[in-house]
């Protein structure tokens, strides 16, 4: 009996080697490749834990600059227009998944403090930017982000098409946010057209 | 010479491991990944197409917001079998190579008709025919691209259809180069079919302890459970394809294991029990 358990023991042992043998090998001729693959699979197929609750952000109001940006689709202010009785949430991102919550927020334009242009938008529902004809020059917007408290006075309205970029211009000279919506209020299905309402930071 | 023999025995003991080796993950692809009917089984398991059509009606419904027109018009626009059909051509174009369009014919007309019942049949000027066209062109696009959610059908079909050549070949000469080995074991052991058992044993232990090893290694650096592909619903699909895979791996690696260990007790006993046979015959004369 304990020759038979001795050979059987030394034949596992041998299977144990050809299976290190056979793995060495594997890994020798390609294992950077395998790592390679293995880490581009968990970058961009496995999806990321939240990490839930984060720092606030802060601003630098010399430099004018954040300290960190939040996550696309994450709502981040709030937009108040008394005119027309709006007070929204604003989120970062301009797709329509974002516009189906609240106001959007174009991630090429800066943020609120930053000193540039800021560009938001919204559809032209009744819940959002419907009444956004009866906006005048002189009316007040205020928004409140996480980090502070910024109002902005119209001083301008313009009716765009959508591919006319160059009317809603980025630039870091001065703080000048842009919002806007389709055109006209009461169109049906797809517009090019958009109303764009244009106000400067209140000093 | 008997180290030589020993050796020569041994190295066709590892060939015939890669070959075990080889055959199981060729022939699990080709009975899972590789299979088309496979895959429409798991996309039917994973409730994707129901899933599919949730995607596809909140993709409407971004629309609706600037439309100016009500939520109504887009529902009931496209049916639960119309989006398993489409769903079920766009796999057969990239396991069959068929360039199979979708129709979308019945999605326009249904939207049509509920806008111009939403709109009482009024009539509408030009800019407006226009508009609700351009809105219908967009409804269309957002349901093609959910179903079809890659523009790559024809690269994937050459990879699977690839896949399936290779496959096909090289299972082919695994089996070969199998058959040569198990030969050449019982030619090597004809005078103790029981060393040939236990070499046997051998190879099926490598190879069954080779994927739980890789089926470990798996389970270390990728989180499974987490992958996200195209969509939630693909994703869920995808998910249930590699545990699938998976555990296939580990079940058929377990047998390998204990039918190798299995067979090394065997041979082991039969070759010592002759050889103590032979030993008492001796001491007899």
């Amino acid at each position: 009996m304990t020759k038979i358990f001795k050979a059987t023991i030394i034949d596992i042992i041998v299977a144990f080697l050809i299976t290190i043998i056979t793995i060495g090998g594997i890994y020798l001729s390609l294992g950077q490749e395998i790592e390679n693959t293995v880490q581009l699979i968990n970058l961009v197929a496995i999806k990321k834990e939240s990490k839930g609750i984060t720092e606030p952000i802060k601003i630098d109001t010399e430099k004018k600059l954040l300290d960190k940006y939040p996550a696309y689709g994450t709502k981040y202010a709030t937009i108040e227009i008394p005119k027309i009785n709006k007070t929204l949430p604003v989120y970062v991102g301009d797709s329509l998944d974002v516009l189906k919550n609240g106001v959007g927020h174009s991630t090429s334009s800066y943020f609120p403090g930053e000193g540039g242009s800021i560009v938001y938008m919204g559809h032209n529902t009744k819940d959002q930017f419907h009444d956004f004809s009866e906006l005048e020059i002189g009316d007040k917007i205020k928004v409140t982000t996480d980090y502070g408290e910024f109002n902005y006075t119209i001083y301008d309205m313009q009716v765009i098409k959508e591919t006319e970029f160059d009317k809603i211009p980025i630039q870091r000279e001065e703080e000048k946010l842009m919002i806007y919506t389709c055109y006209p209020f009461t169109a049906l299905g797809h517009t090019i057209y958009r109303y764009v309402v244009y106000a400067n930071l209140d000093i | 010479m008997k180290i030589l023999l020993n050796l020569i025995k041994y190295i066709i003991v590892i060939l015939l491991t890669f070959c075990i080796i080889g055959l199981l993950i060729i022939n699990i692809a080709s009975s899972t990944i590789l299979k088309k009917q496979y895959v429409l089984n798991k996309l039917e398991e994973t409730n994707y197409y129901e899933e599919i059509q949730k995607l596809i009606q909140d993709g409407f419904e971004n629309y609706i917001g600037p439309s100016g027109l009500d939520e109504s018009v887009i529902v009931d626009i496209v049916s639960l079998e119309k989006i398993k059909e489409d769903t079920n051509t766009i796999v057969s174009n990239m396991y069959d190579g068929t360039n199979t369009e979708l129709n979308t014919e019945t999605l326009r007309t249904n939207l049509r008709n509920n806008i111009d019942e939403y709109l009482n049949h009024r009539k509408l000027t030009t800019s407006e025919n226009e508009s609700i066209e351009k809105f219908i062109d967009m409804i269309e696009e957002e349901y093609i691209i959910n179903i079809l959610h890659t523009n790559y059908e024809n690269d994937i079909y050459k990879v699977i259809n690839k896949g399936n050549n290779f496959a096909e070949n090289v299972n082919l000469v695994l089996i070969l180069v199998t058959v040569a080995s198990i030969l050449l074991i019982l030619i090597f052991n004809v005078k103790q079919i029981a060393q040939a058992i236990a070499n046997f044993g051998v190879a099926f232990t490598a190879s069954g302890l080779f994927y739980i090893v890789i089926k470990i290694y798996i389970g270390i650096k990728i989180n499974v459970q987490n992958l996200s592909v195209l969509s939630p619903a693909f994703s869920q699909a995808m998910i249930s394809v590699v545990q699938n895979v998976l555990n296939s791996i580990l079940t058929y690696s377990i047998i390998l294991f204990i039918l190798g260990v299995v067979c090394i007790c065997i041979g082991n006993s039969i070759i010592i029990k002759n050889e103590m046979k032979k030993r008492s015959k001796k001491k007899e004369y």
